[in-house]
């Protein structure tokens, strides 16, 4: 539905990367065609469409993100990397939503879910609108966004 | 002068990345407290005395924006700065918080910079 590289998804992906987790995406770096393994996030929203958010760091990128957002060099708990991870899913959502609405339209987002292995949020109704890899010199990243069908449709129009 | 700080937001890591910021930017700080909903935020708000509170909206238990409603109600608390610090990016509903509730707006990410200004705004300014 987007392209990867000028969607809204990957413009708050970037930006919230580098202000929230202070690292810098590798730009330059050949696109990835594999999903990332580590641990994924998932935020629901609903609004004038529904859908949600996944966000996924791989297992060596996640624990260097929340050590940055924490200023210590100590290998967080795997508390902490669940909720650092949490907290940057909320903000990529909270930042996508209104590229793709409009900035008077509200959206309520619900707490992020750390999904466990296994889980499978493919099953769920919603087509995937956008998905962006990023590569990082610590490990990649995956986001995808789902939106309903029926916003699907609204926002083809 | 120094001031009394209370962080209110569900997320303990983005507590820890406000309250760095806030120590990072030059303020001076007095007392730090934290709470990790609204409700957990007007009870400490009950029991000691702040000078600021940064408060994020969607939390679980008790949200922010219902903290700040409540917290105005409050002859004790009605004129205390507030600064919402949020995800929220709906133009309207930001609007209508700060028009209603008497409260400042940081967007996240925020940048140090940034959540300075806005600190030193709302406190009316700041000998810093």
């Amino acid at each position: 539905m987007f392209k990867e590289n000028d969607s809204p998804l990957f413009q708050a992906a970037v930006m919230t990367f580098e202000q929230l987790g202070f690292l810098l995406p590798d730009l330059e770096e050949e696109k990835m065609t594999g999903t990332v393994a580590g641990t994924t996030a998932q935020v629901k929203f609903s609004g004038p469409f529904d859908g949600r958010l996944l966000v996924t760091l791989s297992r060596e990128l996640l624990p260097v993100m929340t050590g940055n957002m924490l200023g210590e060099d100590d290998i967080p708990s795997l508390q902490q990397q669940n909720d650092a991870l949490g907290e940057l899913a909320n903000v990529v959502c909270g930042n996508t939503l209104p590229l793709i609405a409009g900035a008077k339209e509200i959206f309520h987002l619900s707490a992020p879910e750390i999904l466990e292995n296994g889980q499978s949020p493919m099953a769920e109704d919603g087509a995937m609108a956008s998905r962006v890899y990023l590569s990082f010199m610590d490990g990649q990243a995956e986001l995808r966004l789902f939106i309903d069908p029926a916003g699907q449709k609204r926002l083809a129009q | 002068m120094s001031l009394n700080v209370l962080v209110v937001d569900d997320s303990a890591v983005m507590r820890s990345m406000v309250i760095r910021t806030l120590k990072l930017s030059g303020l001076p700080l007095g007392e730090v407290h934290q709470a990790a909903n609204g409700q957990e935020g007007l009870q400490l708000l009950d029991s000691n005395w702040i000078d600021l509170a940064l408060v994020d909206l969607n939390m679980p238990v008790m949200d922010g924006e219902e903290m700040v409603g409540r917290l105005r109600l409050n002859p004790e608390t009605q004129q205390l700065s507030v600064v919402v610090v949020s995800t929220e990016s709906s133009d309207t509903r930001i609007e209508k918080l700060k028009r209603n509730q008497n409260v400042e707006f940081v967007h996240k990410p925020f940048t140090p910079e940034g959540l300075r200004e806005t600190v030193i705004g709302v406190m009316g300014g700041l000998d810093v």
